[in-house]
């Protein structure tokens, strides 16, 4: 049974046994008043048993079906991060840069979605936008805290390659990202730069709401080492298929 | 050389095989939505920060 249905039959069925066993307007009549009442403490209590037992108890089955999926979509995450952490590494040792081994590019996946805004914000503030960082332990090798959010709204506010994306819907790459920083192309607050100051280079992607051209979410992919940009399409590739696994599993953006 | 083009086409294949088994089942239209990051454009914002500093100083070289 489709899970909506399940869950509008567990609360509306106690519901109107409840009201049948709490009756006043003499729905439920039966000649014998010894019956009668029998009849409606019976639905009373299968009622209230209903309400307070068993949709509980199926609530707590949900809640942890749900996170051990989302835990195990965490983990798959991490080791995709891996895959691509190695294949990029490999492509770029192509081009003579400076990596030891293929592992050794330590690539940090960060995922940003738009911030919850409250409801002073989106009548007061309704066309500033920011994106907020969401924390997955597997994604990254190097934690940043949680405390990170660029602004993308209003466009000449916009801050980081976050912004860039944001405004071009397209994947924005910065191979000398720490010069750039520093010659204040990105705008970025003092607190921005202290946090994403380790990183060398960033791609990042935006990842589209189906049928839409709405951002969802926003992927960055950095890392600690330096890299020369390499040349030709396989690196682009290589882009292009995570984009397209992190959109078909977006469930995990919305999971926090 | 010929190791590293290997591992790449084993690696790539193998995220392909991931974005499958992820796609699996999913119909034409979900097909078509993947499609658009194929088309998508790739910026190089180090060249872009670069040529708006060129612009920049050739614009202040004009008005002196």
């Amino acid at each position: 049974m489709n899970v909506f249905y399940r869950r509008l039959f567990l609360y509306v069925v106690p519901a109107i046994l409840i009201f049948l066993g709490y009756d006043k307007l003499g729905l439920v009549k039966f000649e014998n008043e010894e019956t009668n009442t029998l009849v409606k403490l019976s639905l009373f209590c299968s009622g209230f048993f209903v309400i307070n037992l068993i949709v509980p108890i199926l609530n707590e089955k949900d809640k942890k079906r749900i996170s051990d999926l989302t835990d195990s979509l965490e983990k798959a995450s991490g080791n995709i991060r891996k895959i691509v952490s190695g294949e990029l590494g490999a492509l770029f040792k192509e081009k003579g840069n400076p990596i030891v081994n293929i592992t050794d590019l330590q690539l940090n996946i960060r995922i940003y979605v738009p911030e919850k805004r409250n409801l002073y914000d989106r009548i007061f503030n309704c066309k500033s936008l920011y994106f907020q960082y969401v924390n997955y332990d597997s994604l990254h090798v190097k934690d940043i805290g949680d405390d990170l959010r660029f602004q993308v709204l209003p466009k000449e506010k916009a801050q980081g390659l976050i912004g860039k994306v944001y405004d071009c819907k397209s994947i924005k790459y910065d191979f000398q990202l720490n010069e750039n920083i520093e010659k204040k192309g990105y705008n970025l607050t003092e607190s921005q730069k202290d946090i994403t100051g380790y990183s060398k280079f960033a791609i990042v992607t935006p990842i589209f709401k189906k049928r839409t051209d709405k951002i969802i979410a926003i992927v960055t992919l950095d890392s600690e080492i330096e890299v020369i940009q390499p040349a030709g399409q396989k690196w682009r590739d290589v882009i292009i298929t995570h984009c397209k696994i992190i959109h078909k599993n977006h469930t995990l953006l919305n999971s926090k | 050389m010929a190791t590293a083009k290997m591992k790449h086409t084993q690696t790539q294949s193998l995220l392909e095989n991931l974005l499958q088994l992820f796609t699996n089942g999913q119909s034409k239209e979900d097909e078509l939505e993947l499609k658009r990051y194929d088309n998508i454009r790739f910026d190089d914002v180090n060249k872009e920060i670069s040529e708006a500093a060129n612009e920049k100083k050739r614009l202040e070289l004009e008005k002196k």
